[in-house]
């Protein structure tokens, strides 16, 4: 479940996305903190408006927070009460990103429900309201769980180069529909870049001639926003989100699009271009025989 | 007991890429040694810290989706003691198919009887990542479709196991929506559909489409999750009920048989 700003036949507390309150206001704060078996995440409910307070205490209304884990299928719902709660995931449920969505709902049914800070164009109204209805949304929260500990074996790198054995398929190919960006060479060059990585006298160039362009893909497919909604939360790109960030920049299609992505692959490569020119430079001088 | 042996990402990369070049071998070989050539490697699987037991699916029948109730019934009684991040791994269902289950693949999703590499692409490996793809895999499909109707708390834990495997349809079309990883809110819908089968209401696509449609529907306006599973099935059954009456304009009520 994400929340969206939608309309509702009766006025729902909402501040994020409209106005069907005057002087009110709710949210849950959510703060987690994750440990290699567990998320323990704290929920703290703020609520200003006296009757749907009143409805909390008369246990008509609650606090709840809805978490799901669609890579999982973890969902759950949990009821949360005015002094807030302390709330245990298993880490083993759960993989890649985490929902967290804050409510107040309706406990049973309420009838001729009306409340004095309702705006204008709804004062005097009332409503009938049921079971499972929502009266209040709050601020969605999002939880990227990265695991250390990788499950079934570590995880060391966003990119994976692979040998292209199909005897029909020519060229290089950058693959970033998977969790890895996978460069694809063709036979010869394959073991060419094995020989190269192996060599720091090289690496720096080979960063140069096939990492730096793939990352400059990867920043120019994010930028539209098609290719960002299906593939933002794919392990690479969640990597380029925090080195992005690092880097004081924000990760969103916006700020993407002013980008200029051969400037942002050069920072995370930590120049590796440079360093790829003085040691072509080096190559030349010492005829390749060094190191 | 016995470690899972588990290719790794790269590996699983490696093998996505060369789909025309496995698939080729896999049509001369008839085991999966030609791994061992493929990865230039002696062991190219390493052993996960997890275990399972040595079991066994069918793999002789001559109607091959006939025996597929029973195969997901052996996995998931074998498989559901792994933890949940791992049931949706990419790499302990590619590595299964590729290593201790191969025979099984073979025998069901043999990608040889496929014109293209259709088959390897989606039954062996992963195309799509993360849930789509744990119901298109020819293994974790079958896990996965026991895991979302296993139901503890009757009699015959299977019973909408059973009730899904012979209408695969309503499976395959609510697994593509968010509601179904609630547990309360998919075991109801089955409920109510099983029960309107038996009350003697003909199951129709189209039924399980305005039924998928109506859930989304509720979803706007409640939280769903804050329904019991009893209220909720009550709802698709009254639901269903309607969609009868007004595909069958001479009938003003649901009879029973």
């Amino acid at each position: 479940m994400r929340i969206k700003a939608k309309l509702y036949p009766y006025p729902v507390l909402a501040p994020t996305f409209n106005n069907d309150y005057v002087e009110s206001d709710f949210n849950i704060e959510i703060t987690t903190q994750c440990s290699p078996s567990e998320i323990i995440v704290n929920f703290t409910p703020i609520l200003s408006n006296k009757g749907i307070k009143t409805l909390i205490n008369e246990k008509k209304a609650g606090f709840v927070v809805h978490i799901e884990c669609g890579a999982t299928s973890y969902r759950e719902l949990i009821n949360i009460d005015e002094a807030g709660l302390v709330y245990k995931i298993p880490a083993d449920k759960v993989e890649g990103v985490i929902y967290f969505c804050p409510f107040i709902i309706a406990l049973q049914n309420i009838n001729g429900y009306s409340n004095e800070k309702f705006n204008k164009d709804y004062r005097d109204l009332s409503f009938e309201l049921e079971k499972g209805n929502i009266l209040a949304v709050g601020q969605e929260v999002s939880l990227t769980v990265e695991k250390e500990n990788d499950d079934l074996s570590n995880v060391p790198s966003i990119f994976a180069v692979t040998e292209i054995k199909d005897k029909e398929r020519v060229g290089i190919v950058i693959d970033n529909t998977g969790n890895k960006i996978n460069i694809q060479l063709p036979e010869e060059e394959f073991n060419q870049f094995k020989i190269a990585m192996n060599n720091p006298a090289t690496k720096s160039i080979i960063h140069s001639m096939i990492i730096i362009p793939a990352l400059m893909k990867c920043f120019e497919d994010l930028k539209n926003p098609e290719f960002f909604m299906q593939y933002s939360d794919r392990r690479w790109a969640r990597a380029l989100k925090k080195a992005v960030i690092k880097l004081g920049l924000d990760f969103d299609v916006e700020s993407l699009e002013g980008m200029n992505s051969f400037e942002v692959s050069q920072k995370i490569m930590e120049n590796t271009i440079c360093r790829g020119i003085t040691d072509i430079q080096n190559i030349a001088k010492t005829g390749g025989d060094e190191e | 007991m016995e470690a899972i042996k588990i290719l790794s990402e790269d590996k699983i990369i490696a093998l996505k890429t060369n789909l025309s070049t496995i698939k080729n071998v896999m049509s001369e070989c008839p085991n999966n040694e030609w791994l061992k050539d493929f990865f230039k490697e002696e062991e190219p699987f390493t052993s996960s810290k997890y275990t399972i037991k040595n079991f066994e699916l069918i793999t002789n029948k001559e109607n091959k989706q006939e025996t597929d109730c029973e195969n997901a019934k052996i996995l998931y009684e074998n498989l559901k003691h792994l933890p949940d991040s791992v049931l949706c791994d990419e790499r302990l269902w590619v590595s299964l198919g590729f290593g201790k289950l191969y025979d099984f693949l073979m025998y069901r999703w043999n990608p040889c009887e496929d014109k293209g590499t259709t088959r390897l692409e989606y039954r062996w490996l992963f195309k799509y990542t993360y849930k789509r793809s744990l119901f298109f895999h020819g293994i974790a499909k079958l896990f996965w479709q026991v895991k979302f109707t296993y139901d503890e708390t009757l009699e015959n834990p299977y019973e909408l196991t059973d009730f899904c495997f012979q209408i695969p349809e309503i499976l395959e079309k609510m697994i593509f929506r968010n509601y179904s990883n609630s547990k309360t809110i998919r075991l109801a819908i089955l409920r109510a559909i099983k029960k309107f089968v038996e009350d003697g209401g003909n199951y129709s696509s189209k039924f399980n489409y305005e039924i998928m449609k109506y859930i989304s529907f509720l979803g706007g306006a409640y939280i769903l999750d804050a329904f019991t599973q009893e209220e909720l099935a009550e709802k698709v059954y009254d639901k269903l009920i309607d969609l009868f009456v007004e595909a069958n304009p001479q009938q003003k009520v649901f009879k029973l048989d």
